[in-house]
């Protein structure tokens, strides 16, 4: 048995001869030990990800909300906006 | 059933509502439309409490979820009271109310975002699309906060020269509230 590490370089996945024996198994183990902490990180990394998703959502619906709500008390008391910036009305 | 109705009524009210939106925001709205808006807003006085307990949950959910000891937790939550009493959240009309509280919440994403991009950059290599992610993350917190801030400042400009909108909002002793 014989094992071969693998490794990325520049994209490409580059195999490198190790040994067999006690030397071979031992990096084989090191090897999966860092492959499963990769893809903890990575899972916890889409957790967090979700997370911060679902907490954008609903500060968006309230900050939309707040908009209308101003939005409307300016119209309500006499305001409008011209070329995006908002002003008094004449007669407002 | 009962849940479809007040959905179906709610999505009539909000399309009504942007409809008026529309409608006034003109150099000169017929005054029918301005006045049906002033209505709308009088007579749907809860929608001011629910956007404020709505604010003041996502703010608290948002602390909740940041991954710190409950001492940092605490000192965070005594720090965003702070900045809100001195935007003058106490005496401010509940309009502004909301905008500071939106400027709270705003800051407090900001500094998550700074907290999470500090985190991940100090940490073990990470990938350039990674990396990405939580710069652009924090450049959108960032542009969000000002516009808060932004916003705030030329609301209080505006509406502090006009006269007060009065709106009966469910309180303890149910007293009338100036919304502007």
């Amino acid at each position: 048995m014989y094992y071969y590490h693998k490794r990325r370089i520049g994209g490409r996945v580059v195999s490198e001869y190790v040994g067999g024996g006690v030397v071979g198994e031992a990096v084989a183990l090191q090897d999966e030990r860092n492959r499963l902490e990769q893809a903890e990180r990575r899972q916890a990394d889409r957790r967090v990800r979700e997370e911060m998703r679902t907490l954008d959502r609903q500060a968006d619906e309230v900050a939309e909300l707040i908009r209308a709500l101003a939005q409307g008390m300016l119209l309500a008391t006499g305001h409008h906006t011209h070329r995006g910036q908002w002003r008094k009305r004449r007669d407002g | 059933m009962g849940d479809e109705i007040v959905k179906v009524n709610d999505e009539t009210r909000r399309r009504a509502f942007e409809d008026l939106l529309d409608k006034t925001d003109k150099k000169r709205p017929k005054k029918e439309d301005v006045k049906a808006l002033r209505k709308m807003l009088r007579e749907t006085p809860e929608v001011w409490r629910i956007a404020g307990d709505l604010a003041q949950q996502a703010r608290l959910r948002t602390v909740s979820k940041i991954q710190a000891t409950e001492a940092t937790k605490s000192s965070l939550r005594a720090g965003l009271n702070a900045i809100r009493d001195d935007l003058g959240y106490q005496n401010a009309p509940t309009l502004e109310r909301l905008l500071i509280e939106q400027v709270v919440m705003s800051w407090l994403r900001m500094n998550l975002a700074e907290y999470q991009y500090t985190n991940v950059v100090m940490g073990e290599s990470i990938s350039l699309p990674l990396a990405d992610y939580w710069e652009r993350r924090l450049g959108a917190a960032q542009r969000r906060y000002l516009r808060a801030c932004e916003t705030l400042a030329r609301v209080r400009k505006l509406i502090r020269k006009t006269p007060a909108l009065q709106i009966n909002i469910a309180t303890e002793g149910g007293q009338q509230i100036n919304v502007s």
